[in-house]
């Protein structure tokens, strides 16, 4: 791929919130200072020029900036669809009907922790609950694409299923996206309180496997619990039926290197907004497609994936070496020890893969 | 269908990717359809003045074996093109 697919924009490092478990804040992506709306109208002219044709708008809280609507504006002048991620808090009737208005608008993607404020408000302030159902109602009403990213954490997870029934019942949404609290930023400060500890992972796990089935189709995952199940389920069953996967075996989680990049809200290039330590450029001063195809640390991510599982030290002997593709290299710079490890969940829970995998 | 005209339906976006393919990309519905390489140089070459035939006498001239059947092929994408709205046939 000459240029990347799609690209995230932090477009402010400003929020309203300061929810425990927040990646962001913290973390190398929380910079001093936003820019201003004439550079990234720049940048978007850019990502024309480049192809790019999906862009992912977050924050910080997008609404936390001001001149936001004049910002969409400019962006859906341009060839591309566009999601953006907020908490919904500072959206009411006249922020829904603008953002109606928008063309190009792919999705409103929006975080909701639970069915009820105290699970939700735990990690994100009181009252948050209560503003972000206002702002998905007020988002409904219009008619947008909305979805909804519910990450779970201690306070949470042992309402997942009232959670789903919420989301999936009353709100009457087709799905939603499900995650974790990873320990990064903010988050790594309040890791005893949101991280989920083995048994919880493992109740969280049991849980999520009888709403698959309750609600199939209807509970998307990239990353967390729910993604692990299924990777970690279609792993086993390879191994048991002796399949080959020609992807599997190296070390190529999650592959977003190849389709897609990142950028801060000071201007900085990224890999993606989990890695936003690692600078490859400056939209300021670089050219997307240069930094795209000649950034040696991109080169070295993208090489990830020429190592066999089977030869790190830590994945030697590992039953699932020619399925496991690693974990996100943002968890741990070799890609694996991390939670995405089956064998460390497995020795670690004391269980067999046959109380995961029946 | 010799004589007609494609032409391009304005405000998609040919996004080259690897492998000498490309995805043609309607960014009001996120719709994508790709095209082999003879499908690119067909997209390139229409301009709504050209007809089918000088784009198959073009077609003939690019690539070097072209196959006997090409005609049929080509007016069969064409076709199909204009059924996706991605093109008009004048
Ligand atoms: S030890 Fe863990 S990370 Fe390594 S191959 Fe096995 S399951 Fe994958």
């Amino acid at each position: 791929m000459s240029t990347p697919r799609a690209v995230d924009l932090v477009i402010t490092n400003q929020c309203n919130l300061r929810c425990h478990y927040c990646y962001h804040f913290e973390g190398a992506g929380d910079v001093a200072r936003d820019l201003p709306r004439s550079q990234w109208s720049r940048f978007f002219e850019e990502l024309e020029r480049h192809t790019v044709l999906e862009v992912g708008l977050t924050g910080g809280e997008p609404f936390c900036r001001p001149d936001l609507p004049e910002l969409l504006e400019d962006l859906s002048r341009h060839p591309l669809r566009f999601t953006l991620y907020t908490n919904a808090t500072l959206i009411g009737p006249s922020e829904a009907a603008f953002l109606a208005g928008l063309r190009r608008l792919r999705a409103v993607q929006v975080s909701l922790d639970a069915a009820h404020a105290t699970g939700h408000d735990a990690c994100r302030g009181a009252g948050s609950f209560e503003r972000a159902l206002r702002g998905i109602r007020a988002l409904k009403k219009q008619g947008l694409p909305l979805s909804l990213q519910v990450t779970l954490h201690r306070l949470n997870a042992a309402d997942l299923e009232k959670t789903a029934e919420f989301v999936l019942e009353e709100l009457g949404l087709a799905s939603f996206q499900l995650n974790s609290a990873y320990d990064m930023g903010t988050c790594s400060r309040h890791r005893q309180q949101v991280c989920l500890d083995l048994d919880e992972r493992r109740a969280a796990l049991t849980t999520l496997e009888a709403l698959q089935r309750r609600y199939p189709g209807r509970l998307r995952a990239s990353a967390g619990p729910l993604a692990q199940l299924r990777r970690w389920t279609a792993m086993e069953q390879a191994r048991r039926g002796g399949e080959s996967w020609s992807q599997g075996g190296r070390l190529s989680s999650c592959g977003g290197v190849f389709r897609k990049l990142a950028v801060r809200a000071d201007g900085a290039i990224v890999p993606c907004n989990q890695l936003s330590g690692r600078v490859l450029g400056w939209i300021q001063t670089d050219d997307l497609r240069q930094v795209w195809q000649q950034s040696p640390e991109l080169e070295r991510l993208r090489r990830r994936q020429e190592t066999r599982m089977q030869d790190l030290p830590g994945c030697s002997g590992c039953p699932w070496s020619d399925w496991c593709s690693g974990g996100c290299p943002a968890g741990s710079a070799e890609g694996f020890g991390t939670e995405d490890c089956l064998r460390a969940f497995l020795e670690q829970g004391g269980i067999s893969i046959e109380d995961l995998v029946p | 269908m010799l004589e007609l005209r494609p032409l391009p339906r304005a405000g998609l976006v040919l996004r080259r990717e690897h492998d000498d393919w490309a995805v043609l990309f309607d960014p009001d519905t996120g719709s994508g359809f790709g095209l082999d390489p003879v499908g690119i140089f067909l997209w390139e070459s229409m301009d709504g003045r050209r007809r089918v035939a000088d784009l198959l006498e073009a077609l003939r001239g690019h690539f070097a074996q072209v196959p006997s059947q090409v005609a049929d092929e080509v007016q069969g994408f064409l076709r199909e093109l204009q059924e996706r709205d991605l093109i008009q046939l004048l």
